[in-house]
């Protein structure tokens, strides 16, 4: 009698237990897949950006901590896409184009940074620059100088690359920094608006 | 001695993780999800048949209905079934091994430990509500818009969920066969009454 009891509560104890790791391996049963994980700690647990000096596509460098003063908007593409990264050029020529004057560049800037270092130089990226008519002074195409600078660069923001025959497939997301270089959100591709909307009351 | 059965289980496991088959799994959501996952598992579970019979005879004790394993079991796969989970294994060394590691010692070896106690009932209900999370978990796969894995492709999501809605369908075909027609192997001329033999149907289990 007493053994079934004890029997029983041994299943309920493994079951709660159960339950509590799946809960606290899925933040509360909110966030399933590693997009859905790096958006929820974005929101919640901000992290700062790594201090790495990045290459200016015009030429001089460009240290992303020291940007921190304003509101980054940032994306990482490759130039040879022609599918999220073109989304992602889209979206931020029409953030460009939406910020009021005074506050573009000097409240809000936006950063693209490509991640094939082996086929993006400073002219495939000022070329990139010109297909989404990016204004030089607010708009800025850089490229981490080393393979280590990147690879911190994307194991940070969590981005992961992967193959996919002559291209690559990568998760791509609109980013915004905080003024406190602190990584504060994580937006779909082509979620202008919404990036907007969190930037208005601020800048 | 031990007999060259019991060398079956280390052996899938070894060629599991210490070959190049394990990254080449890993590099697809089918692979990864419905192969080396089961196969993990299943490695488990024959090991555990070639443990000393002391250790079967204490978990018998200790989990008398098998309960207790089926729910670590449960818990394992599905921690290890979420997206995000699939994601890290693959990314993160660490929890690649982790992956191995849990679901062999916690899934595979209590699985085989245990599950032959699983009272008949209770069987029949894992097998109804897994085929229905085959055709859930399927459609999920197949129609969402976004990669779930970081790491895979989307186009292999769409024949992942596919392959899972036909694996659901074959589950399905499966439990209205026994209905219909009765566990296999029941001889023509037994009486209907006996469709529901227990020992056999446990076996059809």
């Amino acid at each position: 009698m007493w053994r079934n009891a004890i029997y029983g509560l041994t299943i309920i104890a493994l079951g709660l237990g159960g339950f509590t790791t799946l809960s606290l391996a899925t933040d509360g049963f909110r966030a399933f897949t590693a997009e859905e994980a790096r958006r929820v700690a974005a929101r919640e647990n901000p992290e700062p950006v790594p201090t790495i000096t990045l290459e200016d596509a015009r030429g001089g460098e460009l240290d992303l901590a020291a940007l921190g003063d304003r509101y980054v908007v940032l994306d990482f593409i490759y130039t040879g896409c022609n599918h999220a990264c073109t989304t992602l050029g889209a979206s931020f020529h029409r953030i460009q184009e939406a910020l009021p004057k005074d506050v573009l560049g000097e409240r809000v800037v936006l950063l693209s940074i490509t991640f094939d270092l082996e086929n993006d130089d400073a002219d495939r990226l000022l070329e990139y620059g010109e297909r989404f008519s990016a204004n030089p002074e607010a708009w800025h195409l850089a490229r981490p100088k080393s393979r280590e600078d990147l690879d911190r660069l994307l194991r940070h923001f969590q981005v992961v690359v992967i193959p996919d025959g002559e291209d690559f497939v990568h998760n791509g997301a609109i980013y915004v920094v905080e003024p406190d270089e602190r990584v504060a959100g994580i937006h779909d591709i082509d979620a202008v608006d919404e990036v907007l909307a969190y930037l208005e009351p601020r800048w | 001695m031990r007999s060259p059965a019991a060398w079956v289980g280390p052996g899938l496991l070894a060629v599991l993780v210490l070959t190049p088959l394990r990254l080449w799994l890993e590099a697809s959501l089918i692979g990864h999800m419905l192969v080396q996952i089961p196969l993990l598992v299943l490695a488990g579970v024959l090991i555990a048949r070639s443990l000393p019979e002391a250790w079967r005879v204490w978990a018998g004790r200790l989990d008398i209905y098998g309960l207790l394993g089926l729910l670590l079991v449960l818990f394992v796969v599905v921690y290890w079934l979420l997206p995000r989970n699939l994601d890290a294994a693959v990314l993160e060394a660490g929890a690649g091994w982790m992956k191995i590691v849990t679901l062999v010692l916690l899934a595979g070896i209590p699985l085989g430990l245990t599950a032959h106690r699983l009272p008949l009932l209770v069987r029949g209900v894992l097998w109804v509500k897994g085929t229905a999370m085959f055709f859930v978990m399927g459609w999920l796969y197949r129609e969402a818009p976004d990669r779930l894995c970081n790491a895979y492709l989307l186009g292999e999501q769409l024949v992942l969920g596919n392959l899972m809605l036909g694996l659901g369908a074959v589950s399905l075909a499966a439990i209205l066969a026994l209905l219909v027609f009765g566990p296999p192997g029941r001889h023509r001329r037994e009486a209907p009454d006996e469709s529901l033999d227990q020992s056999r149907l446990s076996q059809a289990l």
